[in-house]
């Protein structure tokens, strides 16, 4: 006897196809969202960018953030990354303290523990400059580009930059080009940054 | 220009960096997004594409790829257990078969 299978659908779709089904986001946005979330995830444990990315959008969907008019839903989702990223951050250094100095009475295997500064800010120090090397050491081949990092670092603006270089406004823009080229190449990547 | 900088505390320097390299993300062109895909031989036109790692699909193999949700669920539950990582204590306050053992203090020897 031929039987009905029924008519029930249990695949749980991730927010991000949820976006593409209901035509909120195109796959380039995607893609650029993507990127963004590994930028603003540097320093966080390997692969909570997605966790971030999917949050972000899952709050977005579901109301509790709510985008402005005007505002273009990539800039927007991508503000509310930056403001996650300050959660992770503290989530992840939290877990780790907590790991840290935990006993496994079960196990008589010993393992080498880091000791961290207990004082938030010394290590949040620390960090922050460890990924603002790794970011230079991306950018090590391009003396204008590491140059423009070093500016946008000390909070200059453009034509601060700009002057303070004497750069043409072709080599500031074509420099950005390729700081931007590789900004997305490396986005794209699944690679830890 | 300005003549004075205030120094920054190392955490709102990377985060200019980042919001300045965010910004860059944003702005990029559908071109510039697809010519980066290209440089990485990611093909955007295929739902399975590397470049969609970690959006439509997971970015690294997941349990429920292969074992249904039951299984894969006890499949990670036994995996924690053999991770290295402390077991939750037992509920009924039993202590561990090791913990359990006597101790024996080595009393100093008299002669």
């Amino acid at each position: 006897m031929h039987q009905r299978q029924p008519l029930v659908d249990k695949r749980v779709l991730r927010p991000a196809q949820t976006a593409l089904a209901l035509e909120a986001l195109s796959k380039i946005d995607l893609l650029r969202l993507k990127t963004v979330a590994r930028i603003y995830a540097r320093g966080l444990p390997e692969g909570l960018w997605e966790d971030m990315l999917q949050e972000a959008l899952t709050r977005v969907f579901a109301g509790s953030r709510r985008r402005p008019e005007g505002v273009p839903v990539v800039a927007f989702v991508a503000g509310v990354l930056r403001s996650l990223r300050g959660h992770y951050w503290r989530r992840a250094r939290k877990e780790l303290r907590d790991d840290q100095f935990q006993i496994d009475h079960e196990s008589d295997e010993t393992f080498e523990r880091d000791l961290i500064d207990p004082t938030p800010r010394a290590e949040r120090a620390l960090a922050a400059r460890q990924q603002l090397a790794l970011i230079k050491v991306l950018f090590s081949d391009d003396p204008v580009a590491l140059t423009i990092i070093e500016g946008l670092a000390d909070g200059l603006a453009a034509e601060e930059i700009r002057a303070s270089m004497r750069l043409s406004k072709t080599d500031y823009d074509s420099a950005r080009r390729r700081m931007r080229r590789r900004v997305l190449r490396e986005g794209l990547t699944c690679e830890q940054n | 220009m300005r003549t004075k900088l205030k120094r920054a505390s190392p955490e709102t320097t990377l985060l200019r960096v980042l919001d300045a390299l965010v910004q860059e993300a944003i702005e990029a062109s559908e071109a510039e997004v697809g010519e980066a895909a290209m440089d990485l031989r990611m093909d955007l036109n295929s739902r399975e594409s590397a470049a969609f790692a970690g959006l439509t699909h997971f970015a690294r193999p997941q349990l429920s790829d292969f074992f249904d949700v039951e299984i894969s669920r006890s499949l990670r539950a036994s995996a924690k257990r053999i991770d290295g990582k402390p077991l939750a204590a037992p509920k009924d306050g039993r202590r561990s078969k090791r913990l359990r053992m006597p101790i024996q203090r080595k009393l100093p020897d008299d002669s």
